[in-house]
C-alpha cells in the first residue's frame, strides 16, 4: 500500500507490458507465412490503397472460388438485402483481398456448391441455426476481419466460453429490424452499428432476463429512454475486468460518468471508494437513489456505533422520512470541507 | 425554446436534402441490374439514403394525483413522466436517418441520425469517412433529469452559489423562534415547538416560491478514426460536457438536528439554540472534458493497444452559501451563571453555542485523472493466446480549501493563547488546498490454452491497486456551534481542546485524516469442454486477496468455486445452468473504535461493568469486509422453433454473514433471550445477517403467421435482508455512561428485515395486415411492493431504572415496521402505421402511462415536517398542526393516529421544528399521449 511498492509494482506491470509488446510483435512476425491465407485486420486497406484488390491464393487454390457474380445468378435476393448494410457498403469497394472474396469471404469458396448444383450441404460455412459448423468455425470466419478492437479479449470471456456464436447476436445480411412494439418499449442511443438482431437492451434481455424487470423500476438510469444501454458499461465480446466491465473496476466504470465524485477527498468513507455497488444497484431500484436498501437501513446495517445510527426511530423521525441519513450527511460520497469529518459539508 | 426550435428545423431539413442534391445522380441501380426483375427494379427505383419521421404530439388528459394534501396542483409535464424525457406538445422530428455514399463522386460517405429533435432529449449522431480509411464522428446529447415536481423553497439565488432569503422573512422567524420565558423558569421544547410550527406552517410555506430541481447534461463529442496502415488503426476522441440546473440538497448548521430540541438555552435568546437545517438547491454547473488516444495495430493472430485517457472534471460553483432561515446575524456562545437568565440554581453553569447567520458547504472538487491504458494479445502457437493489460491512473484535486466555519463568532486562538482568529479565516487551516493524489494500477494477465479441439483452459491472474498518496495533516473541524457546549464553561472553549467533546454529536478534537486505500488480487482457473457442437460444460475456481488499509478488516481471503452446464440437445432447445460458491474470511477484525474489547459476550459484560463504552460496538461487523458465504444458482430453458419461442429462467444469490466465530464473529450467541424465549435465529455479530435474492421469469412469443406475432413475459423477484443492530445511546457524557442502565445490553437489540417484491407482467402483439398496415398493441405492469419490517429482540418488562439490561425501546425508540412502499407502472402503447407508397407511411401512436407512487419517506413530504401538536402530557396542541394521536401502547410499539392524506402513519417530527425542506416528492401521474407522424423515405 505503500508508494514505493506502487512504483515498484508499476515498473514491474511496464517491464511486463513491454514484454507483451515484444513477445506480440515477434509472434506476429513468425505468422506471416500464415496470415497470406487469412486476413487482415479490422478494415484493413492493402498496400495498393484506393484500388481493388485481388483475391489472395488460398490453400483450396483459385479454383475452389467462383466469384461473387456467379453467387448472384441464383441469390440477388441475399444480395440485395446485404449490399444496404454497413458491411455490404464496407466490402462493395474492397480494400483487402479478402473482401474481394465477396460471399466467399465468409462462405468458403464455392465451387463445390456451383457443381452440385445448389443445396444448403454444399456451402462450406454457414451461420443459420442449422448450419453444422461449429460455433468456433463460424466466430473464427468473423475474426478473420474482427479479431482485434473490442474484440481482442473474446477468447476465454464469459460469452465465447458459453458456446455464443457471434451471429447469436450479430446478422449481416441486413440490418435491424424492429418490431413497432419494442420500438415502443424502448428507445436506444444512437449507434452506426445496425448489424445486431434486436436493438438494445433487448438483444442482451434475451438471456440476461432478470435485468429486464430491473430495468422497469421506478429508480432508474434512462435506459428505457435510450441514453444509457447495456454497452455503455459493459463490452459483450470480453474484457480482462469484472463483469465484463469497459473499465477496470465498477466505481472506474461509474465515475467516468459521475466524475465528480472521485476525490480525491480531504475526508474519505471507504466503502464508497471501494464499491458504488456496495450501496447502489445499478440496473434499479424501487428505492431512491437506486439504493439496494433505503435509508437509514442502508447505513445502519454497517454503523453500529453510538446514539442515533443504532436507535431504531419511529418511520415520522427527521432520519427516516425524505432523504433519510442524507438529510445531514449529504457528503456521503466524500467531503473536501475542512469541517466535513462527519460528512455534513 | 419555441423561438430557437424553428430555425433549427429549417437547418435540419435543409441539411437533409443537401446532401440529396449533390447526390442526386449517383449510380441508378436499373443500370447495375438491366436483367433484374421487373418487381426488384421497382424497389430499387426507390433511393434507399434514409428517412425522416416527424409529426405532431398532443400530452392530453394528463394529471397528478394521490397528494391532496398539497394546496397546489402539481404539473404532469415535470412529474416523473418526464423524468428523463422531454415530452410537449407540438412539432416533432422524432426520427431521421439519412446516408449518402460516394458523395461528389468520392469513396467519402455521411451520415447523419437523429432523435427527439430540438427537444431537451435530443440525440444526433453525424458521421463522414471512407470505409476501410477514416471516420470523423460527432455526437451530441442532451439528458434532462427532473428530480421532482412538488418543491418549494424561500431561497432566491442571488449570486452563483449564495441563496438567499428576504431579511424581513429572517427577522419574522428568528422572532417568532425566541420566546420569552417568564423570570428564571426553564424554556422547554415544547414551549418553542408550540410557538413556531404553526406560524411556518400557516404563514410562511404558503409564501414560498414553486421551483423544479432539474438538471440537464449535454454533451459533444467529436472523434477521428483513422487506419494508417492496413493493420494499424489511431482513434482520437475529445468530449466536453456540461451539466447544469439544481439538485436538492440537504444541509444543517450543527451536528444534529435534534438539538433544536435539546440544546434550549435556558433564557430569552431562544434564536442561538443551534438545532436548525434546510434543504437547498445546490447549483449543478459542471464541465467534464475527456481526451482519449488510442492506437492499435494488429493482425488475426496478435494485436497491441496504447492509449491514453484525461478526464478533467470542473466546477463552476465550488462552494454553497444559504443562509440561517432562524438567526439573522452571527451569534457568540453566551455563558450564564447558576440562577441567572433562567440557568437552574443547581447547575454548574449555562451556556449555549454560537449561531451562524448562513451556511457554507463545499461543492464538488476540480479534479483530473488521468489513465494510460497498454494492451496486448496474441496467440503461442496454435493451442494457446496470451492476454494481458496494464492501466496505471493517476487522480488528482487540488481544490482551494473553504474556511472551518462561515460563523464569525467562533474563534482560534493566536499565538499568545487568546481566542482572535475567526474561524472563517483560512489562516488557521493547516494546508491552503489538500494536493490529494490518488494512484491506480490494474493488471490483467490471461491465457487460454486449448489442449484438445473440445477442451479450453483458462488461467487469469487480475490485480488492483488503489493507493492514496495524499498527505496526512491534522484538521480541528467545527461543527456548528457546540463549541462552547460544555457546562463548566465560562466562555468559548479553544478548538482542538478535548474537554470541548462533550454535549450532543460534538466533536472538537483535533483529527488527523487518513487515506484509506486497498489491493485486490485474484487469481484463478477454468476448463471447458465442448462436448457437442453448442454444449459445453464448465468448471473453474477464483481465489481473492483483498488488503486494505484504514478498514477493519485488513486482509481478506475468498475462495470461489463456480460450474455451468450449457446443453443444446436439439437445436431448439438450449438449457443453461450455473453455480458458484464463495467463501470469504478477513484473518482478523479490528475496529479500532470498538476499544479493543473482543467480540463474545463475557467480554462485552466485563467492558460494560468497567465502565468502557467503545464508539463502535465491539462486535459490530460491516457486510463488504465481514466473513461470508455466497450461494448463486442460474438457470435458462429455452425453446425456440420456427413460430414458437419459449423461455424461462430462474436466478438466486445467497449471502449468509451470520457465521458463528468466523473472522473474529462471537463465537457464542449475542442474543439476550435464549431458548424458546428467544424470538429470532442466534446471531453472533451485529449489522447485516442476510441477503437473499430470488428471480423467475418466463418469456413466451408465438408467430401465427409473418402477419401476426405476439409476445409475452412475466418476472417475480424477492429479495430479502436481515440486519440487527444494538441500541447504543449513553445517559451521561462522561462514564459512568449508562448510569440509567440498559444503553449498551443486548436487551436492547432489535432486528430489522427488508423485503422487496417485484412482479413484471408484458404482453403484446404486431400484426401486418396486407403488406401495408403495421398495428402494434402492447401493456406492461410494473410492480413493486417494499417493505421494512423492525422488532426488538430483548424482554421487554424491564424497566427499572438502574437496571444494567433495562429496556429502553420505547417511545420514539421503539422499533417499529414502516408502511408498505408501492409503485405500479402502467403503460399502453398502441401503434397504426400505413403504407401509403414505398415513401410514405402515416403513424398514429397512443400511449397511456400512468405511476401510482406510495412512498412513505416521500410521498408525505411538505415543507415542513415540524408541524406536530404533541398529544398527551407537554404544553397542549399547537395551533396550526397535526395532532399526534396515540393510539396505542406507548411501549414499546407506539402507534399513531394515520396521517389523513398517507394513511399508516403520522408524518413530521418535533425535532425538524427549525428545519426547512424543500417538500420533494414523485407523486402519482396518469397521462395520455398522441402521436401522429409521417415516415418519409428518401
Amino acid at each position: 500500500m505503500k508508494h514505493e511498492r506502487t512504483r515498484t509494482l508499476m515498473l514491474v506491470s511496464l517491464g511486463l507490458a513491454a514484454s507483451l509488446f515484444v513477445a506480440g510483435a515477434a509472434l506476429g512476425g513468425g505468422n506471416r507465412g500464415q496470415e497470406k491465407n487469412s486476413a487482415p485486420a479490422d478494415q484493413g486497406k492493402t498496400a495498393a490503397a484506393g484500388q481493388t484488390a485481388k483475391p489472395p491464393v488460398t490453400a483450396q487454390g483459385d479454383g475452389d472460388y467462383v466469384g461473387s457474380e456467379v453467387c448472384l445468378t441464383c441469390h440477388e435476393d441475399q444480395q440485395r438485402r446485404f449490399k444496404n448494410t454497413l458491411m455490404g457498403k464496407a466490402m462493395a469497394k474492397p480494400h483487402t483481398p479478402l473482401e474481394a472474396r465477396g460471399c466467399e469471404a465468409c462462405h468458403g469458396p464455392g465451387r463445390a456448391h456451383v457443381e452440385a448444383g445448389g443445396g444448403k450441404e454444399s456451402i462450406p460455412i454457414r451461420f443459420g441455426k442449422d448450419s453444422k459448423n461449429t460455433v468456433e468455425e463460424k466466430n473464427s470466419v468473423c475474426q478473420d476481419c474482427h479479431a482485434n478492437g473490442n474484440r481482442m479479449f473474446w477468447r476465454g470471456s464469459p460469452h465465447q466460453s458459453r458456446a455464443m456464436a457471434c451471429v447469436d447476436c450479430h446478422q449481416v445480411k441486413q440490418e435491424i429490424v424492429r418490431l413497432v412494439s419494442s420500438d415502443a418499449r424502448y428507445s436506444a442511443p444512437l449507434s452506426e452499428n445496425k448489424g445486431v438482431k434486436k436493438p438494445q437492451p433487448e438483444l442482451c434481455l434475451t438471456c440476461h432476463q432478470m435485468r429486464r424487470a430491473q430495468l422497469q423500476r421506478s429508480s432508474h438510469m434512462p435506459y428505457r429512454e435510450g441514453k444509457v444501454t447495456c454497452t455503455s458499461c459493459h463490452n459483450p465480446h470480453g474484457t480482462p475486468n469484472p463483469k465484463q466491465l469497459i473499465q477496470a473496476t465498477t466505481n472506474e466504470n461509474c465515475l467516468s460518468c459521475h466524475t465528480e465524485r472521485r476525490g480525491p477527498f480531504l475526508w474519505e468513507h471507504p466503502p464508497v471508494m471501494e464499491n458504488c455497488a456496495n450501496c447502489h444497484e445499478a440496473h434499479g431500484t424501487n428505492n431512491p437513489q437506486l439504493l439496494k436498501v433505503r435509508m437509514p437501513r442502508v447505513c445502519d446495517s454497517c454503523h453500529v456505533t453510538s446514539r442515533h445510527p443504532t436507535t431504531p426511530t419511529l418511520l415520522n423521525a427527521v432520519r427516516d422520512f425524505n432523504r433519510g441519513c442524507t438529510n445531514c450527511h449529504s457528503a456521503i460520497h466524500g467531503s473536501n470541507h475542512p469541517s466535513g469529518n462527519m460528512f455534513l459539508r | 425554446m419555441k423561438l430557437f426550435r424553428q430555425p433549427t428545423i429549417g437547418m435540419l431539413l435543409a441539411l437533409l436534402f443537401t446532401p440529396a442534391l449533390l447526390c442526386g445522380q449517383e449510380q441508378p441501380a436499373a443500370k447495375e441490374k438491366p436483367e433484374a426483375k421487373k418487381e426488384t427494379a421497382v424497389k430499387e427505383e426507390v433511393p434507399q439514403h434514409g428517412s425522416i419521421e416527424f409529426g405532431v404530439r398532443h400530452v392530453f388528459a394528463g394529471e397528478v394525483y394521490g397528494r391532496p394534501d398539497l394546496p397546489f396542483a402539481p404539473d404532469v409535464l415535470t412529474s416523473k413522466f418526464n423524468e428523463y424525457g422531454d415530452r410537449r406538445n407540438g412539432f416533432v422530428v422524432r426520427r431521421l436517418d439519412l446516408g449518402y455514399d460516394n458523395i461528389l463522386g468520392t469513396e467519402n460517405y455521411v451520415r447523419l441520425q437523429s432523435q427527439n429533435s430540438v427537444y431537451k432529449n435530443q440525440t444526433y449522431l453525424a458521421s463522414f469517412g471512407q470505409y476501410g480509411k477514416f471516420k470523423v464522428q460527432f455526437r451530441y446529447d442532451e439528458i434532462p433529469h427532473i428530480y421532482t415536481n412538488t418543491a418549494r423553497s424561500l431561497y432566491v439565488q442571488t449570486s452563483p452559489g449564495v441563496f438567499t432569503i428576504l431579511p424581513a422573512t429572517k427577522q419574522l422567524l428568528q422572532d417568532r423562534s425566541s420566546i420569552v420565558c417568564g423570570g428564571a423558569a426553564q424554556c422547554t421544547s415544547g414551549l418553542i415547538n408550540n410557538n413556531l410550527p404553526g406560524f411556518i406552517a400557516t404563514q410562511i410555506v404558503p409564501g414560498e416560491n414553486f421551483i423544479t430541481p432539474a438538471i440537464e447534461r449535454k454533451a459533444g463529442t467529436g472523434l477521428l478514426s483513422w487506419n494508417i496502415t492496413s493493420h494499424w488503426i489511431t482513434t482520437f476522441l475529445f468530449s466536453r460536457e456540461h451539466q447544469g440546473g439544481t439538485r436538492p440538497l440537504g444541509m444543517i448548521f450543527n451536528p444534529s438536528p435534534s438539538a433544536s430540541a435539546s440544546s434550549l438555552p435556558t433564557g430569552v435568546f431562544n434564536q442561538q439554540s443551534p438545532g436548525t437545517g434546510a434543504e437547498v438547491p445546490e447549483p449543478i454547473n459542471y464541465f467534464n472534458n475527456i481526451i482519449k488516444v488510442l492506437t492499435e495495430y494488429g493482425k488475426k493472430d496478435w494485436g497491441v493497444q496504447a492509449g491514453y485517457t484525461g478526464s478533467f472534471f470542473q466546477n463552476n460553483t465550488n462552494a454553497l452559501v444559504f443562509d440561517n432561515p432562524f438567526a439573522t446575524a452571527d451569534v457568540p456562545v453566551l455563558t450564564f451563571a447558576p440562577g441567572a437568565s433562567g440557568c437552574p440554581a443547581g447547575a454548574a453553569r449555562c451556556n449555549i453555542g454560537a449561531v451562524p447567520s448562513r451556511g457554507q458547504t463545499g461543492l464538488w472538487p476540480d479534479n483530473q485523472a488521468h489513465y494510460v491504458n497498454a494492451a496486448a494479445a496474441f496467440n503461442v502457437g496454435k493451442h494457446m493466446r496470451v492476454m494481458g493489460t496494464v492501466n496505471p491512473g493517476w487522480l488528482r484535486q487540488n481544490e482551494a480549501f473553504l474556511p472551518y466555519s462561515a460563523n464569525s463568532q467562533i474563534f482560534f486562538p493566536d499565538s499568545t493563547g487568546a481566542l482572535t482568529i475567526p474561524a472563517t479565516s483560512v489562516s488557521v487551516l493547516p494546508a491552503a488546498s489538500l494536493n490529494g493524489q490518488k494512484q491506480t494500477l490494474a493488471m490483467n494477465y490471461t491465457a487460454v490454452y486449448t489442449p484438445l479441439k473440445d477442451v479450453e483452459v483458462n488461467l487469469f491472474y487480475r490485480q488492483y491497486d488503489y493507493n492514496n498518496n495524499t498527505a496526512t495533516f491534522n484538521l480541528t473541524p467545527i461543527l456548528g456551534d457546540t463549541i462552547g457546549a460544555n457546562a463548566a464553561s465560562t466562555a468559548q472553549l479553544t478548538p482542538g481542546d478535548p474537554a470541548a467533546t462533550s454535549g450532543s454529536g460534538s466533536l472538537q478534537s483535533t483529527l488527523g485524516r487518513s487515506n484509506p486505500g486497498f489491493n485486490k488480487k485474484n487469481l484463478g482457473f477454468t476448463g471447458d469442454w465442448f462436448f457437442t457442437k453448442k454444449s459445453s460444460v464448465k468448471a473453474g475456481y477464483e481465489g481473492e486477496w483483498f488488503d486494505r488499509s484504514h478498514r477493519d478488516a485488513a486482509h481478506t481471503l475468498e475462495n470461489s468455486f463456480f460450474g455451468a452446464l450449457d446443453l443444446v440437445p436439439q437445436k431448439d432447445l438450449l438449457i443453461r445452468f450455473g453455480g458458484r460458491h464463495q467463501d470469504r474470511k478477513p484473518d482478523e477484525y479490528v475496529d479500532e473504535a470498538a476499544g479493543g474489547v473482543a467480540c463474545d459476550p463475557a467480554s462485552l459484560l466485563a467492558a460494560r461493568t468497567a465502565g468502557i463504552f467503545p464508539g463502535d460496538h465491539p462486535c459490530g461487523r460491516r457486510f463488504d469486509e465481514d466473513a461470508r458465504v455466497l450461494d448463486r444458482l442460474d438457470t435458462l430453458v429455452e425453446y425456440s422453433m420456427d413460430k414458437l419461442t419459449v423461455s424461462g429462467g430462474f436466478q438466486t444469490i445467497q449471502q449468509d454473514f451470520n457465521r458463528a466465530g468466523v473472522g473474529s464473529n462471537s463465537p457464542t450467541a449475542l442474543n439476550f433471550l435464549t431458548g424458546a424465549a428467544a424470538t429470532t435465529t442466534p446471531y453472533f455479530l451485529y449489522g447485516a445477517m442476510n441477503d437473499l435474492a430470488y428471480t423467475y421469469t418466463a418469456d413466451a412469443s408465438y408467430t401465427f403467421s409473418p402477419a401476426v406475432s405476439l409476445f409475452a413475459e412475466y418476472a417475480h423477484e424477492r429479495y430479502h435482508k436481515r440486519m440487527v443492530s444494538r441500541n447504543r445511546s449513553p445517559f451521561a457524557a462522561a462514564a459512568p455512561f449508562c448510569s440509567a442502565g440498559g444503553c449498551d445490553s443486548a436487551n436492547n437489540d432489535w432486528e430489522s428485515a427488508y423485503r422487496d417484491i417485484f412482479d413484471t407482467y408484458s404482453g403484446g402483439a404486431d400484426l401486418f395486415l396486407r403488406k401495408k398496415a403495421y398495428l402494434t398493441a402492447y401493456y406492461s405492469l410494473a410492480a413493486g411492493r417494499g417493505h421494512i419490517f423492525s422488532r426488538f429482540l430483548g424482554d421487554p418488562t424491564r424497566l427499572t431504572v438502574g437496571d444494567p439490561d433495562r429496556f429502553v425501546l420505547v417511545g420514539s425508540s421503539a422499533a417499529v415496521s414502516y408502511p408498505e412502499s408501492v409503485t405500479r407502472t402502467h403503460e399502453v402503447t398502441a401503434v397504426f402505421k400505413y403504407k401509403l407508397s414505398e415513401r410514405f407511411m402515416p403513424k398514429v401512436e397512443y400511449r397511456y402511462q400512468q405511476f401510482d407512487n406510495r412512498d412513505y419517506q416521500t410521498s408525505a413530504m411538505t415543507q415542513y415536517m415540524g408541524c406536530i401538536s404533541p398529544a398527551g402530557a407537554g404544553p397542549g396542541p399547537v395551533t396550526g398542526c397535526t395532532a399526534r394521536q396515540l393510539i396505542g401502547t406507548t411501549s414499546p410499539n407506539p402507534t399513531f393516529t394515520p396521517s389523513p392524506f398517507y394513511p399508516g402513519f403520522v408524518v413530521g417530527d418535533t425535532s425538524a421544528a427549525r428545519y426547512l425542506f424543500l417538500g420533494v416528492d414523485q407523486p402519482s401521474f396518469r397521462v395520455h399521449v398522441l402521436t401522429i407522424t409521417l415516415e418519409y423515405l428518401f
